[in-house]
């Protein structure tokens, strides 16, 4: 009777029998889930899973097909294919009873479009002034950081002390076609890695198609390469987490600073070479060196050959009149109803507000519904500042410091916002978890400080991307 | 990843609308673009020309916006089969088919769709998006193209002209993926004029609709292409492992690749 | 305002970790129009929105919450907001559209994410240089 099944279906098909379901027990189960009205759901994964086999028996073909006429005539099609459908069926409901099953559940092709791409928001909350609050740690462990702002309500104008803070902020260097040899050349790794936090990100590269090189400032060097780069380069690394089945994406890391990597060593040599020779791989790179003290030669003079410019980043004032303000309670993360807002309703309006939205519309405005949340109250000024360029941890926890310092002299705002924004194209997002471009590489953070020095930090990250920290 | 592609860019004969089309294509994030000549044989005299060089066509290519690098330019021909005899063109060893870089048919019947999939030496396999189905998909041939390596292609700009094709476009696709399972798909414009170009990621969405998962959308702008365009590079060579490259001033000499060059237009 | 004050002593640490909760998803994007002729409003530029919808999705589709949140008339770009369910949908129905008042026309979508405050800083569109 039965011709032959698909590996799969054998597989539900033992399963089955392993649970001592003979055939026709399987058959009366089917029966059974048919009159249960599941049959949809089994039905269709069972045909977009179990596919090619050649028949079984036509009475089970008679029983299943009847049971789905109202399928449209593309399920239909394929009439063999859903005679195999029955046994795994049967099957499929038994190891579904004892745990999740083992395949992805396929997905029928119109209900895809109700699904939204993976995002997470992290919220938490603390105390500046805290012995073990990480909040410093946090910003520490986010490398690369394209642009800051921050929103200061109450304030027409900034304190000296925050604009010294801002001119500080400090120029990064953009190099054109630099071999990546060269940032392991120990030369570069005596004179900066080891004596300092040096960070290198490639630019105008992007991590969904392109290879991208990254140097942290603990000394590792990270390599984001397409399939064709890692086979040719021949240096060991692992596959990306999120290039799915066929990896076409490899994640090398090189520690710069390990003892395994003096000059003379084999691991040094090779990596030499690979980079070298067998597959010289030149980038435009943004680089920022940070230094307690100790001089020593910079990064312009190091790289004089190649060709380097030094950029200072972008910095734009603006005053916002009569802002509505979301109210908030420090330790209400969740938000009060009538009393508070949640720390996502102000995530939103932050967006709002740096996007220009108009914050005060109608539910039954044509245009847009979207409203400042509720409690508000208006601001009559508010102070934004922006920076863009390549803006280094070490600088966001001086700023940091002195917003929190803001608060040291009485001030009619009761918080202010911190937000920074990172590269879409890192290959890390925090610390050196891998960070990925699936429909956009947003990986973002906002501090609430409030007048207290309690803290909010929320942290959000897109589809491919871990948990931070 | 590999960057995104469309393969399907219709080769007119009007030189400034190409360029147009090359521009907006790298201003959408394109990193590779196939030219398409397409041959009918029902029109009669219809001859292979050798290709034309993209280099001649556009003395200086744009730049691929946010990256450095210029748009790279292949040229593909697609082949018009209604007739079983209009298949033995490919089997000879016709000079000027070798010439370009990947090779389409567009099968007619099913018995043709069932001599494309399984003996014919192309890359790509079109699906005809503007009417409905003439024929039914069957597994067997699916099958064994996509084990050949051979990618199925889906066009887009007729569901943007018109919304009888769109409908054509989204239920052929649909029952293309329900025997294919979303393996082997490409998804290219067959755009005329600039504005009926779509950004990869846009594509990669439209996808969605056709019945891909979020992955395998994306990977028929991306990845796909890629393996289409190494399987034509295999024609040239042989069995993608061995090619003669012709250097200058020294004499004609034999460059030998990595063996994994072959593993790489499986993927 | 006044509140946080309240609160008085140090908060307590405490993290919630929200997973694909984001209610909406944004986009920003770009009408593109042959040069010359009619400019849409951000009225018909709403309306434009919703015939795609209309067009692809039927009913139910013109009947999804679509925001438009902010507009310019020089550039044609917007930023849309709606419902994370939605998002397959308005995006598809907008690649598909092909015509504004039988012009050729196309929306180019810039950047989408589940959280606006991304679409304030894209660092795929900076220039540093």
């Amino acid at each position: 009777m039965r011709v032959s099944l698909p590996d799969r279906c054998r597989r539900c098909w033992e399963n089955a029998r392993a649970k001592g379901t003979e055939r026709a027990n399987a058959r009366q189960q089917a029966a059974g889930e048919a009159r249960n009205g599941r049959r949809h759901r089994h039905i269709n994964a069972a045909q977009s899973r179990h596919c090619t086999g050649s028949g079984c028996a036509t009475e089970q073909q008679a029983e299943v097909t009847s049971g789905h006429s109202s399928f449209p005539a593309s399920l239909r099609l394929a009439g063999r294919c859903v005679s195999v459908a029955v046994p795994c069926l049967a099957a499929g409901s038994v190891t579904r009873a004892r745990s999740p099953p083992r395949w992805r559940m396929a997905v029928p092709p119109l209900q895809r479009l109700g699904q939204a791409p993976r995002h997470l928001l992290v919220c938490e909350k603390g105390h500046a002034r805290h012995a073990r609050s990480r909040h410093a740690a946090h910003v520490r462990d986010h490398a690369y950081n394209c642009r800051v702002s921050f929103l200061i309500p109450e304030c027409g104008l900034l304190p000296e002390v925050l604009k010294s803070t801002i001119e500080d902020v400090g120029e990064y260097y953009l190099i054109r076609n630099l071999p990546v040899h060269e940032l392991v050349a120990h030369d570069f790794i005596d004179a900066f890695v080891k004596k300092g936090s040096c960070y290198a990100l490639t630019y105008k590269t992007k991590i969904d198609q392109d290879n991208t090189a990254a140097l942290l400032p603990n000394g590792n060097l990270i390599l984001s390469v397409d399939k064709d780069t890692y086979e040719e380069l021949g240096l060991q690394g692992r596959p990306s987490k999120y290039s799915g089945k066929k990896v076409m994406r490899y994640i090398i890391t090189i520690d710069l600073t390990g003892c395994g990597f003096h000059p003379d060593s084999k691991k040094h040599n090779r990596v030499l070479w690979a980079l070298k020779e067998k597959k010289p791989l030149e980038f435009d790179f943004l680089l920022a060196w940070y230094n307690t003290g100790a001089e020593g030669s910079t990064l312009m003079s190091y790289f004089s050959k190649n060709q380097i410019e030094a950029l200072k980043p972008k910095i734009t004032f603006s005053t916002l009149r009569d802002l509505q303000c979301p109210l908030l309670q420090s330790n209400e993360l969740h938000g009060k109803p009538e009393e508070s807002c949640s720390t996502e309703e102000l995530f939103e309006w932050l967006g709002a507000v740096l996007n220009q939205v108009s914050l005060d519309n109608k539910s039954s405005s044509f245009l847009s519904t979207y409203c400042c949340p509720q409690p508000n109250t208006v601001v009559e000024k508010a102070f934004l500042c922006t920076i863009t360029g390549f803006i280094i941890p070490e600088k966001i926890i001086q700023l940091l410091e002195q917003l929190c310092c803001y608060f040291g002299e009485p001030k009619l705002a009761y918080w202010l916002t911190l937000t920074v924004h990172g590269f879409a194209d890192s290959p890390v997002s925090w610390r050196e978890s891998e960070h990925g471009f699936h429909k956009g590489g947003e990986n973002l953070y906002n501090f609430v400080i409030f007048r207290n020095l309690d803290y909010w930090l929320q942290m959000a990250v897109g589809t491919n991307d871990d948990c931070p920290p | 990843m590999a960057g995104f592609s469309d393969l399907n860019i219709p080769q007119g004969p009007d030189k400034k609308s190409m360029q147009g089309l090359l521009e907006t294509a790298a201003h959408l994030g394109y990193s590779a673009v196939a030219l398409n000549h397409v041959i009918d044989f029902k029109e009669k005299k219809q001859e292979i020309i050798k290709p034309v060089s993209p280099s001649e066509l556009f003395p200086s290519l744009p730049v691929v916006q946010g990256t450095s690098k210029r748009i790279k330019v292949l040229t593909r021909l697609t082949l018009v089969i209604s007739d079983p005899s209009h298949c033995n063109l490919l089997r000879s060893t016709s000079p000027n088919i070798r010439l370009y870089d990947i090779i389409a048919v567009f099968p007619k019947t099913e018995k043709l769709f069932h001599i494309a999939c399984t003996t014919l030496d192309v890359d790509l396999v079109c699906i005809n998006v503007t009417e409905k189905l003439p024929f039914y998909f069957r597994r067997p041939p699916v099958n064994v193209a996509i084990d050949r390596g051979i990618y199925f292609e889906l066009l887009y700009t007729p569901a943007i002209k018109d919304s009888t094709m769109r409908r054509y476009t989204i239920s052929n696709a649909i029952s293309l993926m329900q025997i294919c399972k979303g393996k082997n798909i490409v998804v290219s414009s067959a755009a005329e004029r600039p504005l009926e170009l779509r950004g990869p990621y846009d594509v990669a969405n439209l996808g969605l609709l056709f019945g891909l998962s979020e992955g395998e959308a994306k990977a028929a702008v991306s990845t796909n292409c890629r393996a289409a365009m190494l399987h034509g590079e295999t024609r040239k060579s042989a069995c993608g492992i061995v090619y003669t490259l012709k250097k200058p001033r020294k004499v004609e000499e034999e460059e030998t690749l990595p063996a994994c060059k072959k593993a790489k237009t499986q993927a | 305002m006044a509140l946080s004050e309240q609160a008085g002593a140090a908060a307590s640490f405490e993290r919630r970790v929200l997973r694909s909760a984001g209610e909406h998803h944004y986009l920003r994007v770009r009408l593109e129009l042959p040069d010359g002729g009619a400019r849409p409003n951000v009225a018909q530029f709403k309306q434009l929105v919703v015939s795609a919808l209309k067009e692809l999705h039927g009913e139910v589709g013109a009947a999804l919450p679509v925001d438009v949140l902010t507009y310019e008339e020089k550039t044609l770009s917007a930023i849309l907001r709606v419902v994370s369910s939605g998002l397959v949908k308005l995006w598809s129905a907008l690649t598909l559209l092909g015509f504004y008042q039988n012009r050729r026309c196309a929306f180019r979508v810039l950047q989408t994410s589940p959280f606006l405050l991304a679409l304030a800083g894209n660092s795929r569109e900076l220039v540093l240089d």
